[in-house]
């Protein structure tokens, strides 16, 4: 019987962490690069959002087409798709380095906010381990502590290496399952998106008419707290709050 | 009085050549040709009861030829000594230029102590008139009166032997009225960065040298950026009356002061030291030459601090201002707008106008992505020569284009604050079309990190993608597969504590046990029968059946069902409550059984079926009843 639900777990496993990879996904991905090294941006552009819209994405994909909006002077939209490529390839050299790029020419310089110590907490074991792995690792804690659970049960299997075993498993499991689930409900990263005008004015009130707080500008990454009707209530790096108009903004 | 001939003054520049400048002032004092000028000046506002002052109308750019000789002026508290006037004149030929200057001069005596008052007087030149000013004179004690130069009269020594031996006299020392510096700013209050001319001018009496001139501490503005304006460097001295007194002014230095702060701003004090000899009392050319080394006196000279009120600018700058603050206009020009990629062009953007061109910063320069931009090379050009500091500041931007296409250089917009009108003003030029054809040859920047990165430019893009993933993933919490993979082990675990407990009590509990295995045992036996029945074995079939069915009641009441009679099994099912009907169709069953096994003939196949169906009813019907 463990045996079984040892052979079951790696299944499962091996299914949740495949890469599949769509064939119509890698052709416009190719097209895209190749208008884009020829400098046909506006055909680059066609290209790799078919491939996104065609439910499939990549790092390489979103960098190229961030690079292909930098090239046509599309801040905001450029730095938008670095962002989604750094969610893919948290770690590339190449998405850091021309996020930087854009980001020196983003006028808005606010100062930031400290994170609460949980938030950066959850943010630090997010980037550590990625929330589906931390459920997988989880999950086969967790199945671990059931089997040996069921051969103490069954076989009476026990011992006092097993008893540790178990209990290190179950609290294993628990602590990564709960963690994955947490952060799928809360994200460790909020939702965040880009401006993409040139200038967005924060209002107090979702309304034009409505007092006007400060004006931020293209490439800034805000993060969204509510949405209404063709508005956002968005909040900036430095804690100010305000409505601006949704179309304004590209979510990451 | 007299005027001396004119010796122009030297300087080369501001600050080291005033020495220069102030030695060469050696009596100095002239006139520059110019329209007719007509002032009247005293030598001394202050006398004593026993001395005289003289009254000088001067006529400048005249010869006296047109000059129809004026009346002595009237005056209060003074006598006049003589009604005709002495007469002077004076050519000076300066830079090639030929100037004249005619005098008329009157000498009065007080009448006592207190403010005297020489009335304005009326000067006709050719046919027109000129007024001079009323001059005021404080007698005082001839004991209290200033230690300076005697009051002589300025034409005896003209009549007098230069050989006759003349009395000792003392040095005279310059006070503050003969000497003095005195500061001019622009404007005494300013905006931040508004340009402000601070002109400091040196005062001198008539007749007054002086030489061995410098300036004792370097001037400095704190809180201002500064920068000098040229002054002549052999200037002329201009005559001014002030407060009735003749003096002869020069230009020592100006400069063009922005305050970088708001607040009270002052200026240092420009100070010059100097060695000044007073005019003689007479006109002995002898005495001055042998006597000059000796009557020289140190002096030192400072103008007054300047303050200047700076104000902040004010709200709603645009977006583009960068500080320049003045009045300017701003030209954009490009060397070209079509090459190839690699290949650099250059945009030249020039500021000209008046202000703080020295501090401006570069205008911004937003070019698209695909050019690299490199830090402007700027060049200023400034105008000192005038009354306030002008020039153009230009500066260069090089770009250089990653890729080819059609591109626009986004207009580039300047802003200023015009402190005149108190308004920000923006200058906007013309979008640049650029059309840039060829490809790259390398995707690398030769200007690139120590990691490879090319500067302030993108990294290069990915040729290849793997590790796709699908963008309609929904979130984890949302799958009901992840919630089933989480709870399912639970479930396990409850079906297995189940069993376990079930296993438990089939040991623990035979009773149970046995109730638990009677439906399945007589299951068992009527298979066996039927298979029995099929191979034709009808005796053997019969007993299985009675065994199926009196098994079945023996686990289910717990007896040894084998020692029970016919009558006895009645009656205990008759106690557990069973109904006679039941107990009848057993009692059938059973005589069917004994029948078939005794006289297995005597049946047919459907009667031998018949036995079957009976007990597969009876055993549920007899399970359901026992259970309640």
């Amino acid at each position: 019987m463990m045996r079984n639900l040892f052979i079951a777990m790696l299944l499962l496993g091996a299914t949740y962490s495949a890469r599949a990879q769509d064939v119509d996904a890698v052709r416009l991905f190719d097209e895209g690069t190749a208008a884009l090294m020829d400098g046909q941006f506006q055909d680059a552009l066609r290209s790799f959002t078919a491939a996104e819209q065609s439910g499939w994405a990549s790092g390489a994909l979103f960098y190229n087409t961030g690079l292909a909006y930098y090239r046509l002077d599309e801040l905001g939209q450029a730095i938008r798709y670095l962002e989604k490529a750094r969610l893919l390839n948290p770690e590339d050299p190449r998405i850091e380095h021309s996020l930087a790029v854009a980001e020196r020419r983003q006028r808005d310089q606010f100062s930031v906010l400290p994170k609460p110590f949980w938030k950066k907490a959850q943010q630090g074991l997010v980037r550590i381990i990625p929330l589906q792995w931390a459920f997988l690792i989880g999950l086969m804690c967790w199945m671990a502590f059931v089997a040996g659970w069921t051969a103490k049960t069954v076989r009476a299997l026990d011992g006092e290496w097993y008893r540790r075993g178990r209990q290190a498993a179950l609290i294993a499991g628990l602590f990564l399952i709960s963690h994955a689930m947490a952060s799928s409900i809360v994200p460790a990263f909020p939702d965040r998106s880009v401006v993409l005008e040139e200038t967005l004015v924060l209002r107090e009130q979702a309304s034009d008419e409505a007092t006007a707080i400060l004006e931020v500008h293209e490439g800034l990454i805000v993060e969204v707290r509510a949405e209404a009707t063709n508005w956002a209530l968005v909040k900036i790096p430095n804690g100010t709050r305000g409505w601006v108009p949704s179309a304004g903004l590209g979510d990451i | 009085m007299k005027e001396l001939a004119g010796r122009t003054l030297g300087t080369r520049s501001v600050s080291g050549a005033i020495a220069l400048l102030l030695f060469a002032l050696v009596g100095a004092s002239s006139v520059v040709a110019r329209q007719v000028d007509v002032h009247a000046s005293v030598d001394a506002t202050t006398i004593g009861t026993e001395e005289s002052v003289t009254l000088t109308i001067t006529i400048d750019g005249s010869d006296g030829s047109d000059v129809q000789v004026p009346q002595p002026p009237d005056a209060v508290g003074l006598i006049l000594l003589q009604t005709i006037p002495r007469t002077q004149q004076s050519v000076s030929i300066i830079n090639g230029e030929m100037s004249r200057s005619f005098g008329y001069s009157w000498a009065y005596r007080p009448t006592g102590q207190g403010t005297a008052r020489i009335e304005a007087s009326t000067v006709r030149v050719k046919d027109r008139e000129y007024h001079t000013q009323p001059i005021q004179v404080q007698v005082v004690p001839q004991d209290q009166r200033p230690a300076r130069a005697r009051r002589t009269d300025p034409f005896a020594g003209a009549f007098r032997s230069p050989f006759t031996p003349q009395p000792t006299e003392p040095a005279p020392e310059p006070d503050e009225s003969d000497l003095f510096i005195r500061a001019v700013p622009s404007q005494r209050s300013a905006w931040q960065n508004e340009q402000v001319v601070i002109e400091y001018r040196l005062f001198f009496r008539e007749g007054i040298q002086l030489r061995q001139s410098r300036l004792t501490d370097s001037w400095d503005a704190e809180g201002f950026w500064r920068e000098e304006l040229e002054v002549e460097t052999r200037p002329v001295p201009r005559i001014i009356i002030e407060n009735g007194l003749r003096y002869n002014t020069i230009v020592l230095k100006r400069a063009a002061v922005f305050p970088t702060r708001a607040g009270d701003l002052s200026v240092d004090p420009l100070k010059i030291e100097s060695e000044a000899m007073l005019p003689f009392g007479s006109r002995d050319p002898f005495r001055s030459l042998f006597a000059m080394q000796t009557r020289f006196t140190p002096v030192m000279l400072a103008s007054p601090e300047v303050t200047v009120a700076s104000r902040p600018l004010p709200d709603g700058a645009p977006d583009w201002f960068n500080g320049a603050v003045g009045s300017y206009a701003m030209t954009v020009k490009p060397d070209r707008t079509s090459l190839e990629v690699g290949e650099s062009m250059q945009i030249s953007v020039t500021v000209t106008g008046r202000g703080n061109l020295a501090t401006m910063d570069a205008p911004i320069l937003d070019v698209p992505a695909a050019f690299d931009v490199y830090d402007p090379d700027v060049s200023t050009l400034l105008d000192r020569s005038g009354a306030r500091l002008t020039g153009s500041k230009t500066f260069r931007y090089i770009l250089i284009p990653r890729t080819n296409g059609a591109f626009e250089i986004p207009p580039i917009t300047f802003s200023w604050f015009d402190p005149g009108a108190g308004v920000y003003r923006t200058s906007k030029s013309n979008a640049i079309p650029v059309s840039v054809t060829g490809t790259a040859t390398s995707p690398l920047s030769v200007t690139s990190t120590t990691n490879g990165m090319p500067v302030d430019d993108f990294a290069p893009l990915f040729t290849t993608s793997e590790n796709w993933v699908a963008t309609t993933r929904a979130p984890l919490h949302t799958r009901w597969w992840a919630w089933s993979l989480i709870l399912l082990p639970l479930v396990g675990m409850g079906v297995v504590q189940v069993w376990r407990r079930h296993q438990t009590r089939l040991v623990r509990d035979p009773r149970w046990a046995r109730g638990r295995r009677a439906h399945p045992l007589s299951r068992k036996h009527l298979k066996q029968a039927m298979e029995l029945l099929q191979s034709g074995n009808t005796k053997g079939y019969f007993e299985e059946v009675e065994r199926a069915v009196l098994g079945f009641i023996g686990n289910r009441l717990d007896i040894a069902e084998k020692g029970l009679t016919r009558p006895q099994l009645d009656e205990l099912l008759s106690k557990r409550g069973a109904s006679e009907s039941l107990r009848l169709r057993l009692k059938s069953l059973l005589d069917l059984c004994d029948r078939g096994r005794f006289a297995p003939a005597s049946f047919s196949p459907e009667n031998k079926e018949s036995a079957f169906d009976d007990a597969s009813e009876l055993i549920p019907d007899l399970d359901e009843y026992l259970d309640s």
